[in-house]
């Protein structure tokens, strides 16, 4: 079986809360500003008008229109306002958007530049602990190492027959516990 | 040559307003309510496969489901969400006033025009001044219609009996020029 990545519980929290505010694990949850020009668009791709704003209402067709109809000229600048409020708060959410993806990414993602549609095992509280303390301490995972080569070798050297099996069971926990802990890294 | 429609200056002039805030002449100015995940939509594939790139946020899904656990974890982004969330209700609320503004607005331009259910993609002649007045008063009072029509025939009826000689030309005259202006104002309502 191929090897498994190890993710904190965040970063799963993160995954799940990003899928459906980015483009996903597929796309390395990229988050993307909207496209106010198809707010009116239909999924033939038909597109039914566009937001006007104040700005629009300056224009020839605009100016002309009034001229001849006044009576419309209220309702078209409640519609431009109603538009301006549409892209200033799309434009904010979209701003807080960006930056609570690319905020997560940098705090809670281990790496930003893996396949996340890779499989992955959650850490444990335990695990958790001894990843952060062997992040924290990366001189630590060389002793390890070594330590385990040892255990190995000394297991190697010990009869392997039942009245020894007390004697080895020590050692075989303690590779154990030490080749979870190197799992946690890809070191074992 | 086909017969073209009329329309007056003010439908002339709602047109190229329409044609931004609506489907446009093509479909008949017609509307559809704002979409917030087409403005986050990609299409692919021979039949249009869409994928949204962002779902709307509401407040009370932050209590729930992914956003509850994740909020949990990590609450310190809790106070980003609301404002996310907040803003969309904002957006959300602003696309619909936006939406039933414009409806009432198409509806109401679209009455004054002088056929709603035209075909709007055919070419059309604009009303001059003296004929809008014409078919304002036409409008106004239809049943001068069917007199206008009954006149019609009757001067045609008035024709065909007349000798073609010259001493009945002028009578001839008059008479064409008085068909000739009942067939406009009929033309003007489309019932010539």
């Amino acid at each position: 079986m191929a090897r498994r990545r190890t993710v904190s519980k965040a970063e799963h929290l993160a995954y799940e809360v990003l899928k459906d505010h980015t483009t996903g694990e597929r796309f390395q949850f990229q988050a993307y500003r909207a496209s106010l020009y198809s707010i009116f668009k239909t999924p033939d791709l038909y597109r039914a008008g566009e937001l006007i704003y104040s700005f629009d209402l300056r224009k020839d067709e605009y100016v002309n229109f009034f001229k001849l109809m006044p009576k419309y000229k209220p309702i078209l600048e409640e519609m431009a306002k109603e538009a301006d409020k549409v892209r200033k708060a799309i434009e904010r959410y979209d701003e807080l958007k960006l930056a609570f993806v690319k905020e997560v990414k940098e705090q809670v993602f281990e790496n930003q530049k893996i396949n996340f549609e890779s499989a992955y095992l959650i850490r444990t509280d335990a695990q958790e602990v001894i990843y952060q303390d062997l992040k924290a301490n990366p001189d630590k995972i060389p002793p390890l190492k070594a330590r385990l080569v040892e255990l190995e070798t000394i297991l190697d050297g010990m009869p392997q027959d039942r009245a020894s099996a007390p004697l080895r069971k020590p050692y075989k926990e303690e590779i154990e516990s030490i080749v979870e802990k190197l799992k946690l890294f890809n070191e074992a | 040559m086909s017969k073209r429609r009329f329309v007056s200056q003010k439908e002339e002039l709602a047109y190229p307003v329409l044609e931004q805030i609506t489907g446009g002449v093509k479909n008949g100015y017609e509307t559809k309510s704002g979409d917030w995940y087409q403005m986050y939509s990609t299409y692919s594939g021979a039949f249009g496969y869409r994928r949204v790139w962002a779902r709307l946020i509401k407040s009370y899904q932050l209590n729930y489901n992914n956003f509850a656990k994740f909020l949990e974890a990590m609450p310190e982004y809790k106070e980003v969400f609301e404002e996310m969330a907040k803003q969309c209700e904002i957006a959300e609320d602003a696309v619909n006033t936006f939406d039933s503004l414009r409806i009432k607005f198409v509806e109401d331009i679209k009455k004054t025009f002088v056929n709603p259910n035209a075909n709007f993609e055919t070419e059309f002649n604009v009303f001059s001044n003296e004929q809008e007045e014409m078919f304002q008063d036409l409008k106004a009072n239809p049943d001068k219609i069917p007199t206008l029509k009954a006149r019609s025939i009757e001067i045609q009826e008035q024709l065909e009996g007349l000798p073609k000689d010259r001493a009945s030309a002028p009578l001839r005259k008059t008479l064409r020029e008085e068909l000739d202006i009942i067939i406009e104002k009929l033309k003007l309502i489309g019932e010539a």
